[in-house]
């Protein structure tokens, strides 16, 4: 759980199974859902943030604490000794990380970031899942996408002689 | 915890939503994964065909003859037998080996595409035939498409626009690339596209006289490059606030009216061979300006010099000295006459209470041996202005005057 720090203003969110996470305006602010709350005075106490439970909100939370902007003391300090194409770089490495989760979290987090519109996450997220389906056979996407192959034999040869093309 | 969700168990529009990130062929291979996914291929409305999307890259010249024509066909064939409505249609094939594909496959495919619910076309006409392509725009003439589509990209072909072509209702963003239109024809389109705000010619040389009229009330960005016939452009738009214009030809005349929005000029290598260049009319509202030209920021032949500063519209920005526009008298050489009508409190305060040091430093390179006319009128007889720059003026300007 965060702790506060001298002069940054903090926001309370609440998990569906009662945790509670307090984190910086800003840091919360990523999600664009919160930010409008933010905006327009409905964030006094605790925000409930339904539907996603604390371990994804948790891992959330992480991922805006990566990419919020640096500003004030500390960012000056780190854009004056780490080059913009270098930070840049070691977000990437660190998305790459970061992603690394199963199936499962993964749809999670897709969920949570678009409901908290962070486009960042749910760019993340998407294009991971995207991956999945372009590199590998529909086999292997059923069991990337944990889907069932639930055509009857006679519709799936339609639909197959209808798309051969985009086999070849 | 529960059961994570299953991928077609995420809410339908991020399903949509990543499935639109797919490309066209991987779209419509995982279609054959689950029923969830064919619905998800049914409404792909995003049809962006091109070598990588088609995956074409990878097959020979005679590979791609075979298939090109046939998968383009079939995308778009089976989208229209399952009324799948495209919003985007980004057909570019204009790669030399796609010179087999005929204009009547063209025409059919944009008939059968451009309906009701399109929203963006895009579309770059194969080298080989694009000197005979006429765009179809009879596919414009359906209201339900016309009043739909929003975003107008064509690139390689003729535009012949007839009387029935529907009123495009909708349509922001006009880019016309190499394309073979008459004045009368591009008059008679931006008639029909009352809300327009971005136009973009590029090597559309058939314009001799642009004239975009008043009625293109939310036009805000003109792009003219190489349009090399252009010799007049006249401006009624008033809300113009960026125009651009790279023009190698000889562009006579520049008329920009109601310009009071016009806050970015760029004019590379633009020549201003004919004195009655009314550039300077527009100069006042504009914050950036960016004159090149063979001779760099020079106006070598421009001979009247006119700005005009309102106050209702423009007062002169205070970050911006009023001896800036000396830059003007020394951009002209051959200046004959120069005009500077300043209505009242059309120049803020600080102007005139500025360090005067910085005025009395400022010396034009020219004599303006040719400055037959100076006429500067309206400026508050301020302390200021009229001990050191009034005298300023007199002491450059020459004796001739």
């Amino acid at each position: 759980m965060a702790t506060r720090e001298a002069g940054k203003k903090m926001i309370m969110l609440k998990s569906p199974d009662g945790m509670e996470f307090e984190v910086e305006e800003a840091v919360a602010m990523e999600s664009q859902t919160i930010r409008k709350m933010i905006e327009d005075d409905c964030a006094d106490t605790a925000i409930l943030i339904p539907n996603i439970n604390s371990k994804i909100l948790s891992r959330v939370i992480e991922y805006c604490n990566k990419h919020v902007p640096t500003t004030g003391a500390t960012g000056a300090a780190a854009s004056d000794t780490v080059a913009p194409a270098a930070l840049a770089e070691d977000l990437k490495i660190w998305d790459a990380e970061f992603i690394k989760v199963n199936r499962a979290t993964r749809f999670n987090l897709i969920q949570a970031a678009s409901y908290l519109n962070i486009k960042g996450l749910l760019d993340l997220t998407s294009q991971t899942t995207i991956d999945t389906i372009s590199d590998n056979s529909l086999e292997e996407i059923r069991s990337f996408l944990s889907t069932k192959n639930d055509y009857l034999p006679e519709e799936e040869q339609t639909i197959r002689r209808e798309n051969q093309w985009a086999f070849q | 915890m529960r059961p994570g969700p299953v991928f077609e168990q995420l809410p339908e529009e991020i399903l949509h939503y990543i499935h639109s990130l797919l490309t066209v062929q991987d779209a419509a291979r995982a279609a054959c994964v689950s029923r969830g996914l064919l619905h998800a291929w049914r409404c792909y409305s995003h049809l962006k065909l091109n070598e990588h999307t088609l995956a074409l890259a990878d097959k020979t010249v005679e590979e791609q003859k075979t298939y090109i024509i046939k998968k383009v066909d079939q995308i778009l064939e089976n989208h229209h037998n399952n009324r799948v409505k495209v919003e985007t249609l980004k057909l570019r094939l204009v790669h030399g080996s796609y010179g087999h594909i005929k204009a009547s496959s063209l025409n059919r495919w944009l008939q059968i595409t451009v309906k009701s619910g399109i929203k963006k076309l895009d579309l770059s006409i194969p080298l080989q035939i694009k000197k005979e392509y006429n765009f179809p725009c009879a596919v414009l003439s359906d209201e339900a498409a016309a009043s739909s589509i929003k975003s107008l990209h064509l690139h390689g072909c003729a535009f012949t626009p007839t009387s029935s072509l529907g009123i495009l209702r909708r349509l922001t963003c006009l880019h016309l690339f190499s394309v073979r239109v008459t004045e009368e024809g591009l008059r008679f389109l931006l008639s029909k596209s009352p809300v327009l705000e971005k136009l973009d010619m590029y090597f559309c040389r058939g314009i001799v006289c642009l004239r975009i009229a008043f009625t293109l009330q939310q036009l805000k960005y003109l792009s003219l490059i190489h349009c090399t016939g252009l010799q007049s452009v006249q401006i009624d738009a008033p809300k113009l606030c960026s125009f651009r214009s790279d023009e190698i030809g000889i562009l006579k005349e520049i008329c920009l009216r109601n310009s009071s929005q016009l806050k970015n000029v760029d004019l590379s290598s633009i020549f201003f061979s004919d004195a009655r260049a009314r550039l300077p009319s527009i100069i006042p509202n504009v914050e950036s300006v960016i004159l090149q030209s063979r001779q760099p920021s020079k106006f070598p032949y421009l001979k009247n010099l006119e700005i005009e500063l309102h106050p209702a519209t423009m007062p002169f920005p205070p970050s911006h000295d009023i001896f800036s526009l000396v830059s003007f008298l020394d951009a002209s050489p051959v200046l004959d006459s120069f005009i500077l009508p300043v209505e009242q409190d059309a120049t803020t305060p600080d102007l005139i209470s500025g360090e005067d040091d910085v005025y009395t430093k400022r010396k034009l390179e020219y004599r303006h041996d040719h400055l037959r006319k100076v006429l500067i009128t309206g400026f508050c007889p301020s302390r200021a202005w009229s001990s050191s720059r009034s005298t300023s003026l007199r002491v450059q300007l020459p004796s001739s005057v």
